[in-house]
This record gives C-alpha cells, sequence and structure tokens, in this order.
C-alpha cells in the first residue's frame, strides 16, 4: 500500500502530519506516540526558523521528515537509561521512509482498537492523521476543547496498554465491517469539517484540501474492501464535492437554491449516482446521497419536500444526530408543519451547547414568518458570532435587509 | 545605505499552539516575506535562532546556559536588511510575520560613523 495522495511538490502541512505520525507509528510503536507527536510539531517549528533564510531545502516534505525523524531519536535516546530499550534496533531507520503513506492503514489500525471508544477514535484520527487542531475538531463534534484534549490523551495511554509495547505492523491489520463503519464517520467528519470552513484566518468558505483528501482516502478504503456503505460515502461527497464551484460567485456566497447549476461539475454529478447503491439495510449515507440528488434534481418542488421528510424519517432510525434532527425541522417548516418543527427544536437545544449557531440559524429562518423579531434577533446573534466577512455579509443581505 | 537589525521576538508557547496549517501559513509568510526583500534589494542576511545558548557574565567569565530570560518570549529569529532610512523599514518590517502570529517585531538602527560624530 503505497499509494501517494499528496501532489509531489506541494508540502501541505496537515496531511504531512498524518503521514509522518502513521510511518513513525509504524515504525516505533505505541510507546511512543507522545514523542511522535512532539517530534513532528518541532520540526514544524524549527522549519519556521529555516525558512528565514532565503534557501530553503528543495525537497521541504523530506527535510521535515529528516527532522522529525532525528528529533524523536534524540528523544528516545535521552529515556534510554530509565527504560531497556536498545539503541541498536532504533538506529536501524534505513527502512523508513517519507514515501509510503501508511495513513490509511492508520486509520484502520486506530479503528479496530479494543479498549477505545468509537467517539474517542475518530477525535484521535482527526488529530493525528487529519493534523487538525482541537479547537476545529470541537466546532465540528459540538464538544468541548477540554473534552477532546483529554479524549485524545486516554486514547494514547490506552493504545500503550493495549499493546504493552509490542511491535505494530501497520500493513497486516484489516478491517472488518464495523471498523470500515468507525472509517466512514472519520472520513465523513473530514468532509464536512473542510465543506464549511468558518476559519477567520482563511476567507474561503470551502477548505477543499480536507475535502478532496477525506475523498480520496475514502476511495482508497472503498478500493480495499467495496463495501456497499463506503460506496454511498462517496456518492455523498461527489455530489457534494461537484456544487464548491457555485458556491461562491463575485465574492459573494451563494445560497444552494440560489446557485447558477450551470457550474455544478456534471461529470461528479454522475459519478454520485455511479456510487449510490441500494443497500439491503437502512443506511445513513444512503439516504444522505439520496436526500442531496432529490435537492440536486432538476426541478425541485413543493412535492420533494414531502419526500425528504420522509426520507429524514427514515434517516433519524439509523442516526441520532442532532444536526439531521435541525435539518428535519426546516423542512418541516417547509411543508407547513410549523409548529412541529419549532417543538422539536426546543428539545434539540437542551442537547446542544448555549447559543449553537447552527441550531440558531434553523430557527430564524423557521420564525421568519410567523415572528420576525426573534428571528432578526436570532440571525443578528449569530451574524455577531461568525468569524468570516462573507458569512457576515451574506446574513445581511439575504436575512436581515428587507426589500 | 542604512542597516537594520529586526530582533524577532517570538511566544514559543503560543508558537506552540499553532495549528499544522497555521504552521505551515507562518512558515511560507516567512520564505514569502525573505523573497520579497531580497527582490527589492532589502535583504542582507536573516536566521532563526537556537533556543538554547550560553551567556557569560562578569570579570570571572561565570558560563551559564539559556534561556536567558524568565519571560516566555525569546529572540527566535534576526533579519539584517538595509533601506535609505528607518520609516522604509517600518513599513517593510509591518508585514514581518512574526508579529500577525502573536510575536513582537523590534527594530534597531545599526550605528554608523556619522552617528557617533553628532
Amino acid at each position: 500500500m503505497s499509494s501517494n495522495l499528496l501532489p509531489k511538490e506541494e508540502t501541505n502541512y496537515r496531511a504531512l502530519y498524518g503521514k509522518l505520525f502513521s510511518g513513525l507509528l509504524n515504525q516505533f510503536g505505541a510507546n511512543y506516540i507522545s514523542e511522535i507527536e512532539d517530534a513532528i510539531q518541532n520540526s514544524f517549528l524549527k522549519s519556521l526558523k529555516i525558512w528565514k533564510q532565503k534557501d530553503v531545502p528543495n525537497n521541504k516534505e523530506n527535510w521535515l521528515f529528516i527532522v522529525a525523524l532525528n528529533d524523536l531519536l534524540n528523544q528516545i535516546k535521552r529515556q534510554k537509561e530509565n527504560n531497556n530499550f536498545s539503541v541498536e534496533q532504533i538506529e536501524d531507520t534505513s527502512s523508513i521512509s517519507n514515501e509510503t503513506d501508511l495513513r490509511l492503514q492508520t486509520i484502520i489500525f486506530i479503528s479496530t482498537l479494543q479498549s477505545v471508544s468509537n467517539h474517542a477514535k475518530i477525535h484521535f484520527a482527526l488529530k493525528n492523521i487529519f493534523g487538525l487542531h482541537t479547537v476545529e475538531i470541537s466546532d465540528s463534534t459540538l464538544i468541548n476543547q477540554e473534552a477532546i484534549y483529554k479524549s485524545i490523551n486516554r486514547t494514547k495511554k490506552n493504545i500503550q496498554l493495549e499493546f504493552k509495547g509490542n511491535e505494530i505492523d501497520l500493513n497486516s491489520i484489516t478491517a472488518n465491517q464495523q471498523a470500515i463503519s468507525i472509517i466512514e464517520e472519520i472520513f465523513y467528519a473530514v468532509f464536512n469539517i473542510g465543506f464549511d470552513s468558518f476559519s477567520e484566518n482563511t476567507e474561503s468558505i470551502v477548505n477543499e484540501d480536507l475535502c478532496l483528501e477525506a475523498f480520496a482516502l475514502t476511495k482508497l478504503l472503498f478500493n480495499q474492501y467495496h463495501s456497499d456503505s463506503t460506496s454511498n460515502l462517496m456518492a455523498v461527497f461527489c455530489f457534494h464535492i461537484s456544487r464548491i464551484s457555485a458556491k461562491v460567485d463575485n465574492g459573494k456566497l451563494i445560497s444552494f437554491f440560489n446557485q447558477d447549476r450551470k457550474k455544478w461539475n456534471k461529470e461528479l454529478l454522475n459519478l454520485g449516482f455511479h456510487y449510490l447503491k441500494r443497500p439491503k439495510t437502512l443506511s445513513k449515507f444512503y439516504l444522505e446521497a439520496v436526500i442531496i440528488s432529490k435537492y440536486m434534481s432538476v426541478k425541485f418542488t413543493q412535492n420533494d419536500w414531502n419526500d425528504i421528510v420522509k426520507l429524514y424519517e427514515m434517516m433519524q432510525k439509523v442516526s441520532q444526530s442532532p444536526i439531521v434532527k435541525m435539518n428535519y425541522c426546516f423542512c418541516l417548516s417547509k411543508i407547513g408543519k410549523t409548529e412541529k418543527a419549532l417543538e422539536i427544536l426546543s428539545q434539540i437545544e437542551k442537547e446542544l451547547p448555549n447559543e449553537h449557531m447552527y441550531l440558531s440559524l434553523v430557527k430564524a429562518r423557521i420564525l421568519k414568518e410567523i415572528n420576525p423579531k426573534e428571528s432578526d434577533d436570532l440571525f443578528i446573534l449569530v451574524m455577531n458570532k461568525m468569524k468570516q466577512k462573507i458569512r457576515k455579509k451574506y446574513l445581511i443581505e439575504n436575512e436581515l435587509i428587507r426589500l | 545605505m542604512k542597516q537594520f537589525l529586526l530582533l524577532l521576538h517570538e511566544d514559543i508557547e503560543k508558537l506552540n499552539e499553532l495549528s499544522p496549517t497555521e504552521m505551515e501559513e507562518l512558515a511560507n509568510a516567512h520564505m514569502n516575506w525573505a523573497n520579497k526583500l531580497a527582490e527589492k534589494g532589502h535583504f542582507v542576511s536573516g536566521d532563526g535562532l537556537h533556543e538554547n545558548g550560553v551567556l557569560i557574565t562578569g570579570k570571572d567569565c561565570v558560563v551559564k546556559d539559556g534561556p536567558y530570560l524568565e519571560s516566555k518570549e525569546i529572540i527566535g529569529g534576526y533579519y539584517l536588511l538595509q533601506a535609505d532610512d528607518l520609516e522604509t523599514i517600518v513599513e517593510l518590517a509591518k508585514e514581518c510575520p512574526t508579529h500577525l502570529y502573536g510575536g513582537t517585531t523590534e527594530i534597531r538602527p545599526i550605528m554608523e560613523m556619522e552617528d557617533y560624530e553628532q
């Protein structure tokens, strides 16, 4: 398994983090997870210093890899008096290179762990394979930063206990259906974090590299295991990615129904239908793919709302996600069941952190006709929390200014 | 042309908290900035500095290991630049990536003979 997912010339620290982590974990084993994390962090910090000079190494990725490797070796050597690790064992690093990409194998390894909860597996992979910050993980999982931090640390300890210093051969690990479901959840989370980027540092509303990475790794997973659910997840990704170029026009955010459909990528749309597979039992990704394809169908009519409401009702049998419930509420309001929608929303409100952004938006939209004052207050609340100008502007122009 | 030393005071704790993407942006920002300075003929030299070093004090030459300050901010790097006047350097230094990521950029004009004479 040595597919190279990263474009050669381009060093992307976030993806590189996962690649380095996987390679070093494979070589040094579970006892050194913390040291591996530190080594990668240190190599990135050192790059800040060296990049100040005009002469930058030709192969940045290789340079970062060597620096991380040496840092890790130094850390281990310093510890060797305390635990009886023979230096010879680690001196032979000739077999390690940064050419092989072991990320999928590492994700499979994480998913098959016995002693770690499914949520914790996802947090761990988001940080160490996709190089995401606890802030980003917190935003997308609705769990506070402190809890994410603790969850990741606990996972590290559990992995060490589970393997007791035994070597890990990442290449020999295979995934069962349960592990595949967890891996799919990880890719789904990564994709969603990328598809709606709220980062104030980048003005971009889509973090395309995250979306494409999730897509590429899902494809690898599908090629290895040919699971229907993975295929349906691919369909979800295809439908979404096909719309990326239509999401912004002239520096303005364009909402779904106002997008120029000619800008949607036809090939990806067709590819989405190609991956859509009717499963034997009800499946979350299948339903989600069907819902998106309905939204994207050529002539969207009032009747489609009825269908989508039914699909969301089926979806809730297989997914407990509050996001699914919120989407359901929005669709309910579209078929005139506003009262019911608000009732469910007030239930969800109790489960979520205060002033949750997406919930406030959904509620504001539903209230728009029946209680404009409360609706406006909610939109203003959300707008003040939005860090990106383009999103603020969208809310002002589309929701708050009445023509 | 006069020369100016830019001292980059960096907050190690803050740097450590950056996400990989932010680190990449910072590294690229430094590279681009150094290139831009070089293209315009302002760049003389610039390097990162190790966090650890040695301090020698007193007549007895007491040798101590760094870090030098109790504070978490240390000088993480320097640039030696040249320009006609301080104003030009200040304008250039406003784009120095260090202070955009929590650090401080200090500018010290290099003393010249004529400065002593005044």
